[in-house]
């Protein structure tokens, strides 16, 4: 039997959050800084069942591109938008699969990223083979479109093996030479953990290199997360299993454009036990000077939730002692995200939880993360699901779910950050 | 806040102070056999009402007067189903007059639920918590997480991580709270 040991420091601390919640403090949120700008927030309701995501991407020419999955009587549909200028509004949805595959429904988005008007998603496909001892096998997709997401082809299949398992927690990315990289966890080697996985595409999504291995012992449910630096060298990270049910938030670096990657490194030395599921992925970004930013949850020794910032500057040998982002007592904080700029300017979104409450807040570091700004919610309604994305112009976009009963709400919002404070310039 | 829910976040507040006061540290009990975190009388349980796999409705409400176990899992965590026959076999060691055990999932997986449990051979009720709220509002922050509410709707025990529920130290957690009503 897995045995867990007690924290009394993790539950005090949780003591004091939930009676902050029930004396209704508000969160430790600051004002708004009036250095930033927000945009007016879009919105779109969806009368539908379910709706999973969305994934957001914004380009330099500020358009916005967001995918999601719904699923209404019984039908799943993958979607993409692309909106044309960050004031909206929200373009219509298009149908990325075809209607003879049926997309297999789970907690997360597809994966996305646009180039252009390359536009890429990762999903995961219900497994045709899918037989009845193995009802949640599934396939991993790449969908693309070459007109801006007007049409889609169909799809290819990214997982070379035929194995009837499961094939997600996916994440993709585009080199600034063009390959796209795909990265996600599959059992296909039968072992108790399962293993994190790549591949590559050097002709626009048209067809995928043979899989690769990057890693054994895989937290099987934290979604992988996948960048490049500017030097070309390529970062993935995970969450990795260790012994004694330690769950450490790794990265690996491929300084060859994906045909090897190094050894994993642990970012945050976190010590969390942990014998189940945590389901929640880090994220990584880098700047123009090749600085690699990782953000990520854990609950350390302490079992206190908690996100972090930590960053290496070499390329992900080390990294730098990690900052917690959190600093709410009456809430949880959760599934943070991070986007990052050329010039260093970092912006962070996460949930804040508590029974009664599902806040998403954003932060703001100009600095290269040095000093951020205090948490200042977004959401109106109870709010999840929180992602990110921003372009090279310091132009952020946020989007998150708003529960709108009977409506599944979807909103946007960019934020136009002001000159970094600490330029990402090369130094002596 | 409506009172109701104030009710229930002090009382989880409550539950939550007790815990980190006495610790599961006594001799004897059945809560530390099994690694279960023991929970103070008079902490209640969220109200919830869901619907089932083949579309029934469970109101928490009309589970009163039973012993209730409530596992929260997801399609993709291993050690979740991986516990599900154990689970199962618990079920079938207790009462059902006085003993309820439900599964709660925030999956969308209707389907290929039904046939992994008919795999199993295993009969348990899966509620869905689609929009998470259950599962939040009992502060589910990793899976498996089981949590075993007394006849009058107190909170006695909380799980994070697989049990091996078949066992004697999970079958006497469970006849301890059914006879001692905590």
């Amino acid at each position: 039997m897995i045995e867990r040991t007690f924290s009394t420091q993790g539950l005090i601390m949780m003591v004091g959050i939930v009676i902050s919640a029930v004396s209704l403090v508000p969160m430790a949120l600051a004002e708004p800084d009036q250095s930033l700008r927000f945009d007016p927030k879009l919105t779109t309701d969806h009368r539908v069942r379910a709706v999973v995501g969305p994934s957001v991407k914004i380009d330099d020419e500020n358009r916005i591109s967001l995918a999601w999955i719904e699923e209404d009587k019984d039908i799943r549909t993958v979607f993409y938008s692309r909106t044309d200028k960050s004031g909206g509004p929200i373009g219509a949805p298009v149908t990325v699969n075809q209607p003879t595959e049926a997309p297999y429904m789970r907690q997360e988005a597809p994966a996305l990223a646009v180039v252009g008007d390359d536009v890429f998603l990762t999903w995961a496909l219900t497994h045709p083979k899918l037989t009845p001892d193995k009802p949640f096998s599934n396939e991993l997709r790449l969908s693309r479109s070459t007109n801006g997401g007007k049409t889609f082809s169909p799809s290819i299949l990214v997982n070379d093996d035929e194995q009837v398992i499961g094939h997600s927690f996916d994440s993709i990315h585009v080199a600034p030479d063009g390959v796209v990289h795909v990265a996600w966890i599959d059992g296909r080697e039968g072992k108790k953990e399962s293993g994190t996985f790549v591949t590559r595409s050097t002709d626009r999504g048209r067809t995928v290199a043979k899989n690769l291995k990057v890693d054994d012992n895989t937290c099987v449910c934290c979604r992988t997360s996948l960048t490049t630096g500017a030097d070309g060298t390529l970062y993935v990270a995970w969450r990795k299993v260790l012994p004694g049910d330690l769950r450490e938030t790794v990265v690996a670096r491929s300084t060859d454009g994906g045909n090897t990657y190094s050894s994993p490194v642990i970012v945050g030395h976190d010590k969390w036990v942990f014998p189940g599921c945590p389901h929640r992925p880090a994220s990584v970004g880098t700047d123009r000077l090749g600085r690699l930013y990782v953000t990520w949850y854990t609950e350390g020794v302490d079992e206190t939730p908690a996100v972090f910032l930590a960053y290496s500057d070499d390329r992900g040998e080390t990294f730098s002692p990690k900052q917690k982002l959190n600093v709410s007592k009456g809430t949880f904080p959760d599934h943070p995200q991070m986007a990052v700029d050329p010039e260093g300017r970092l912006v962070f979104v996460w949930e804040e939880q508590s029974p009664v409450r599902r806040e998403i807040v954003m932060s703001v570091s100009l600095d290269r993360g040095q000093t951020f700004s205090a948490p200042q919610k977004l959401n109106e309604k109870k709010g999840q699901t929180p992602t990110l994305s921003m372009n090279a112009k310091g132009l952020a976009v946020l989007a998150w779910m708003e529960h709108a009963m009977p409506a599944h709400r979807m909103v946007v919002q960019t934020l136009q950050l002001p000159a970094a404070k600490v330029l990402a310039k090369q130094e002596p | 806040m409506p009172a109701s829910m104030k009710h229930t976040v002090i009382a989880m507040a409550l539950s939550l102070v007790s815990i980190a006061a006495a610790g599961p540290t006594l001799a004897g009990d059945p809560f530390v056999s099994l690694k279960m975190s023991r929970l103070p009388a008079g902490s209640m349980a969220v109200p919830f009402e869901l619907a089932t796999l083949d579309g029934k409705v469970v109101k928490s409400s009309e589970l009163a007067g039973k012993v209730v176990l409530v596992n929260f899992w997801a399609t993709w965590c291993g050690p979740c189903k991986e516990e599900m026959p154990s689970l199962a076999r618990l079920q079938q060691q207790l009462d059902p007059s006085r003993f309820t055990m439900l599964t709660v999932t925030t999956d969308l997986q209707r389907q290929g639920i039904a046939h992994f449990l008919s795999q199993l051979g295993v009969s348990l009720p899966v509620l869905f918590d689609e929009d998470q709220e259950v599962s939040r509002s009992f502060m589910v922050r990793g899976l498996p997480t089981t949590i075993v509410i007394a006849r009058d709707g107190t909170l006695v025990g909380r799980a994070v991580g697989p049990r091996a529920w078949d066992s004697p130290e999970a079958a006497a957690v469970m006849r301890h709270v059914m006879e001692s009503g905590k």
